[in-house]
């Protein structure tokens, strides 16, 4: 919040204090006023707290561990920590309980043997990449909800566990395209001249780059894999919201906040952080919801091709392909990852044109 | 070397040598660049590491199928899109308007590739209507001619409906607002004043006005569906640019990869210069001098 200069010059004067400060925290509470009454921004929000949650339950929606299970005296939950695990590093914080971490130990035969053990096992009994070998390419029954693949694994557990990868690798990609697109933006915006010259011959040259054959070659010279895809994505992205924030630099840079700023003697990275940079920020959040979206279409596009994401990991895109691979055996494969990238890309969608309305000020008269 | 057949030590490496100085590699990278770029000014893109043809002579052969279907795409696409977003503007925010807007918003968020493998399931597996796999059915060159119009006619249905269904949702979007936009100013309220009936104002007054930013959208979709949409190309078996740049992306056929990026790129400079260039034209008011 750009409260800092503004205060300062009226440090003296409580009242306006108040005032300058109430205004600048103004602009976002009436951004969210209005997102609130957007119908389908609010469908496009609710739509993406789903699939927020889907991402975020992992094992503990669907996998082969149970959620809490009392095994030899022992109470201990499995699955929790399976699912704390997936952040980086968080494995030398609390590791795996004992028998649970060796692979060849198989919980969901090994605890019901016990006599005094009992679990509580996930809506989805299945690992997402352990196999059921009697049940291949079957369709939906009561073990598997939504059937199995080739080679007999449980689609709903990776469909599940897929959200996870589709969400990560869409908000990811953006969030380095941000960053640069930001910095580069802000650069050209705010200091004009050379700068600004540089910066947007460099975002035309980058706006010629084709961009999915790039990603195709880079993932086929390295080695493929999910940071590739996402570092890939996020380094050739940026160019919408580089554009963006260079105009609204463009129009902020000459209002008088920011002249106040200067004249008070605010460095430049410091008005163009603490001042401009979280006003122009709302229009940019509208290019990085599609861009969100787009990153989420390619992704799963690029896995139907067979590159990025390496298996056994599950995405949306390579069980789409298992499912055209056996169209005339099991077509029941292409109808949860066509329905589950649709609505990813719906909701970003939804997400981004709603803001665009509220942060539009011909369309609120406000802001 | 053990592929090359040659036994004698001194031989695979005469051999080497001549294989290096075949592909330049004997010259520092820089070098190598400004080699390929001189080729590239005299139109030579290099022969293909596959079948050792030129490369150039592969991009024409895999032209008439991208081209193609871009422009069925794109006149089917603008030949829907127009009159859906005229209709909607001049009934705005009436059922019409509100139900086919958010049906095509809706469509819009389905990937042709999605779209592509459900319809092939639907259509082509499952009802055997109609056939997707390649332009082409086995036996084309004995066909009639008519035999061969209704075999172009049917493989291209699918193809084309998933390639133009996403372009339609944005230009009748942009159309309706482009319309709506041009009906809130001065003159087509003295068109209205002076008594013109609702259609000719629409048709002959705003209607042609808001076409100029359509023709933006043109110059600038061409590059896209020219240099092919991979995927759907693959899907689709179809023979063209898009499935061709990725066969060479597969098979590390390098001089093949150089010209896709170097083809697309520089369509969608060609596309940038044309949609100013045509702004231009079409709107006096607009001038780049």
């Amino acid at each position: 919040m750009p409260r800092g200069e503004p205060a300062d010059l009226d440090a003296r004067n409580p009242e306006m204090l108040v005032a300058s400060e109430g205004e600048s925290k103004g602009y976002w509470r009436s951004v969210w006023r209005h997102f609130r009454k957007h119908r389908s921004g609010m469908v496009g929000l609710v739509l993406f707290t789903i699939l927020s949650i889907i991402a975020l339950g992992g094992h503990l929606l669907a996998g082969g561990l149970p959620i809490a299970c009392r095994y030899k005296g022992t109470v201990s939950f499995p699955a929790v920590v399976a699912t704390f695990h997936k952040i980086p590093g968080a494995k030398y914080v609390k590791d795996m309980p004992k028998p649970f971490r060796f692979p060849q130990f198989n919980a969901k035969r090994e605890v019901p043997k016990d006599p005094e053990g009992w679990a509580v096992w996930p809506l989805v009994p299945w690992d997402p990449n352990e196999v059921d070998p009697e049940n291949r390419l079957k369709g939906g029954s009561d073990t598997h909800l939504l059937g199995t693949d080739e080679v007999g694994r449980d689609i709903l557990s990776r469909m599940i566990h897929a959200t996870a990868i589709a969400m990560l690798v869409g908000f990811i990609s953006m969030g380095i395209a941000t960053a640069i697109g930001l910095v580069l933006g802000a650069t050209a915006g705010y200091l004009g001249g050379w700068n600004d010259i540089g910066i947007s011959r460099l975002i035309e040259v980058f706006i010629c780059v084709p961009v999915f054959y790039v990603i195709l070659i880079v993932l086929l010279l390295w080695e493929p894999g999910i940071y590739k895809v996402m570092i890939v994505m996020g380094l050739f992205g940026w160019t919408g919201i580089a554009r963006y924030t260079r105009g609204e630099f463009l129009k902020l840079k000459n209002l008088e906040y920011t002249m106040a700023a200067r004249a008070l003697g605010a460095t430049t990275p410091r008005v163009i952080f603490r001042h401009l940079l979280p006003n122009s920020l709302a229009p940019v959040l509208v290019v990085v919801a599609f861009g969100v979206a787009g990153a989420i279409f390619v992704e799963s596009g690029l896995s139907w091709l067979g590159f990025g994401v390496m298996p056994p990991t599950p995405t949306w895109g390579n069980i789409l392909r298992a499912g055209f691979d056996n169209l005339r055996v099991a077509p029941h494969l292409i109808f949860p990852p066509s329905i589950a990238i649709f609505v990813a890309v719906l909701t970003f969608n939804l997400i981004g044109d709603a803001l665009r309305d509220v942060t539009d000020p011909r369309l609120t008269g406000s802001a | 070397m053990a592929q090359t057949g040659v036994e004698d030590p001194k031989a695979q490496q005469i051999l080497a040598e001549k294989i290096r100085r075949q592909f330049r590699l004997d010259r520092p990278i820089p070098v190598q660049y400004g080699m390929w770029l001189a080729d590239v000014a005299r139109g030579d893109f290099g022969n293909s590491y596959q079948d050792g043809r030129p490369v150039v002579g592969k991009i024409i052969e895999r032209l008439p199928a991208t081209v193609s279907l871009a422009a069925l795409s794109i006149l089917l696409g603008l030949s829907i899109a127009i009159p859906l977003g005229v209709m909607q503007a001049a009934r705005q925010n009436s059922w019409f308007d509100r139900g086919s807007g958010t049906f095509f918003y809706v469509l819009y968020a389905v990937p042709s590739y999605v779209a592509a493998v459900v319809l092939i399931y639907w259509v082509g597996v499952k009802w055997d209507l109609l056939p997707f796999r390649g332009m082409t059915s086995d036996g084309f060159g004995q066909m009639s001619f008519l035999g061969k119009a209704e075999d172009l006619a049917l493989h291209f249905t699918l193809i084309t409906f998933c390639y133009t269904y996403g372009s339609i949702a944005v230009d009748s979007r942009f159309m309706r607002g482009n319309l709506l936009e041009v009906m809130r100013q001065d003159f087509i309220r003295t068109a209205r004043a002076k008594g013109l009936p609702e259609g000719r104002v629409i048709f002959k007054h705003a209607l042609r006005n808001s076409l100029i930013p359509i023709l933006t959208r043109f110059a600038l979709l061409l590059p896209a569906l020219i240099s092919g949409s991979v995927i759907l190309e693959v899907i689709f078996n179809w023979p063209g640019l898009g499935r061709l740049f990725f066969e060479g992306i597969m098979t590390r056929d390098y001089p093949l990869m150089m010209a896709g990026i170097m083809v697309s790129s520089s369509l969608v400079l060609v596309g940038i210069l044309l949609a100013d260039l045509a702004y231009a034209w079409a709107d006096p008011r607009i001038s780049y001098a």
